[in-house]
């Protein structure tokens, strides 16, 4: 019998295991329905875990832990979203009013530009480019709102599957594990175990810091934004704090619309927009002095090089959600690597 | 056995009639020895609870830390972990037998191996504290046996979800070894003692 023999077993018991990870891994890459709502749960499981962790030291179970963290957050999110969606509504609405005025106002610029450059040069600029980017804009645009219901329908099955999948990561995180583990071979446990602890470790870590860092960002313009007495204050803070996650592209990504907005309603040269400027500035300077190397840079320990480049190939490849997750998996890959090195180069050499 | 299961034993033997109070530890010993109740889940606390190591642990602290511990399986010569190979795991032997060898201590003196581990034992403990700990022998399964396991991150997670058990766990892991400590210390200053005293003779 192949069973009998001892090495046979530990070979198929690393195959098993082995097929066990690719078919799951296979699927989580066949079904994107689940599987996008499925990592972002996995991903604010981890970011919560730490909090998970403190309420336990209070003799309560995981179960009432994860319920308290769920109820907090229904309370400080729900609510002043349900405040919010009218002010934001109302703001996007006003946005797309004042599209035509955008249009207007570009119109007006060019042929500013345009006589400026015939003055100087004496050669005069075809607008059919211009007319063609316009066109196009509004073609996208038009398309963008006709797919908005279908966004409108995945976002509310995330709204619903997300937290779902969330609560119940977090609540059978431990048997989840504890399942995984029984099965893993003997030959590879104790490294298996250590690598995907600290994938994990560092993962959570670095959406919580990710987290806290929106979190600041965004108050910090939101608030100077209403006290700067700026329409649309609410939506830029809200941009910008996404837009923050993304590392090193993000702010100038967050400051686009502020400078868009801003030129239409107080004109490039007004005082208030050198403020809307210098509050953005401002915001960014504490992120980058005072956040970032508290939070984020001591958990990703990768070259800003390395980090430009993955954030550009994640980009090309998944878009938006690329760049917000090519910094985790870039330092996921690291780290097997590191330890593949090890194993291989700093053991036999000994 | 326990104690509560003894005297329940015992009382029933001598033909004593049992109190008419509500007796605890009897309840407890018909609750344990419940046929529904999993048996697999209840024999890390019950294994534990038979080590010197966690003496200072209550019932409910010991049912806390069994829940950190795997469960691993090994056939016979397979190997647990390899000298100098980096470790995270401190191993109980649940049942049968483990062999402690070291190769080069194979080739000084010709012994094949210089421990074998019984039920109750234990061994890997500094891997569990120290960072980056490269094992100091091999392990091997002498027959079939089964080990109970804690490894660096259960400790922390335990560390930071129950501080209290950690703390005593590591308490008696600090007993362990600082008692190990201790001899080391004294035996090396005999030795030392020994060496000035050739020293002097010749």
């Amino acid at each position: 019998m192949i069973l009998n023999n001892r090495k046979n077993i530990s070979k198929i018991q690393l195959i098993f295991f082995c097929i066990i990870i690719a078919l799951f891994c296979s699927l989580v890459l066949v079904l994107p329905r689940i599987s996008i709502p499925l990592s972002l749960a996995y991903i604010l499981s981890l970011a919560l875990s730490p909090i998970v962790n403190s309420l336990m030291r209070f003799r309560l179970s995981k179960t009432v832990a994860t319920l308290i963290i769920f109820v907090f957050f229904l309370v400080a999110i729900v609510l002043p979203l349900i405040k919010l969606i009218p002010i934001l509504s109302n703001e996007t609405q006003e946005i797309q009013n004042s599209i035509p005025k955008i249009e207007q106002y570009v119109m007006s610029q060019f042929d500013v530009f345009r006589e400026y450059i015939k003055l100087k040069t004496g050669h005069e600029i075809g607008d059919a480019y211009l007319f063609q980017l316009l066109e196009d804009l509004q073609k996208w645009f038009g398309a963008f709102v006709l797919r908005i219901p279908n966004y409108l329908a995945s976002f509310i099955e995330w709204i619903f599957l997300i937290p779902f999948f969330t609560f119940f990561i977090i609540r059978d995180s431990d048997s989840f594990k504890k399942m995984l583990l029984s099965f893993t071979p003997n030959s590879i446990f104790e490294r298996f175990y250590y690598v995907i602890h600290v994938f994990n470790r560092q993962l959570g870590n670095y959406f919580f810091a990710k987290l806290v860092e929106a979190f600041i960002v965004g108050g910090v313009i939101t608030i100077g934004l209403l006290l700067l007495d700026i329409k649309y204050a609410v939506i830029l803070g809200f941009v910008a704090a996404l837009t923050n996650i993304v590392p090193y592209v993000g702010p100038f990504l967050g400051v686009l619309p502020a400078i868009v907005l801003g030129m239409i309603e107080y004109g490039m040269t007004s005082s208030t927009m050198g403020a809307i400027l210098s509050l953005y500035a401002v915001a960014n300077i504490i992120d980058i002095f005072f956040v970032f190397p508290f939070l984020v840079s001591k958990i990703v320990n990768l070259h800003p090089m390395i980090v430009a480049v993955s954030v550009i190939v994640g980009s090309h490849y998944m878009g938006i959600t690329g760049m917000v997750i090519s910094i985790p998996m870039v330092a996921a890959i690291k780290l097997i690597i590191t330890e593949i090195y090890n194993e291989i180069y700093t053991e036999r050499s000994r | 056995m326990s104690s509560y299961e003894k005297s329940v034993l015992e009382s029933g033997a001598s033909n004593e009639n049992l109190a008419n109070k509500i007796n605890f530890s009897m309840m407890k010993y018909l609750w344990l020895a419940n046929p529904l109740s999993k048996k697999s889940k209840d024999s890390i606390p019950k294994f534990l609870r038979n080590l010197e190591l966690f003496k200072s642990f209550s019932d409910n602290e010991m049912r806390i830390l069994a829940k950190y511990f795997h469960h691993r399986k090994f056939s016979e010569e397979e190997v647990i972990f390899r000298f100098s190979e980096i470790g995270i795991g401190f191993y109980f032997v649940f049942s049968g037998s483990v062999e402690l060898s070291r190769d080069q201590l194979k080739s000084e003196s010709g012994e094949d191996n210089f421990l074998t581990l019984e039920e109750f034992d234990y061994f890997g403990e500094l891997a569990l504290l120290q960072e980056g700990n490269r094992r100091s022998a091999t392990a091997i399964a002498k027959n079939a046996c089964e080990l109970i396991g804690i490894f660096k991150p259960d400790l922390e997670i335990l560390i930071q979800r129950h501080p209290i058990v950690a703390a005593k766990f590591i308490q008696s892991l600090a007993i362990v070894l600082s008692d190990r400590l201790y001899i080391l210390t004294y035996e090396a200053s005999k030795l030392a003692e020994k060496i000035k005293q050739l020293e002097k003779s010749k």
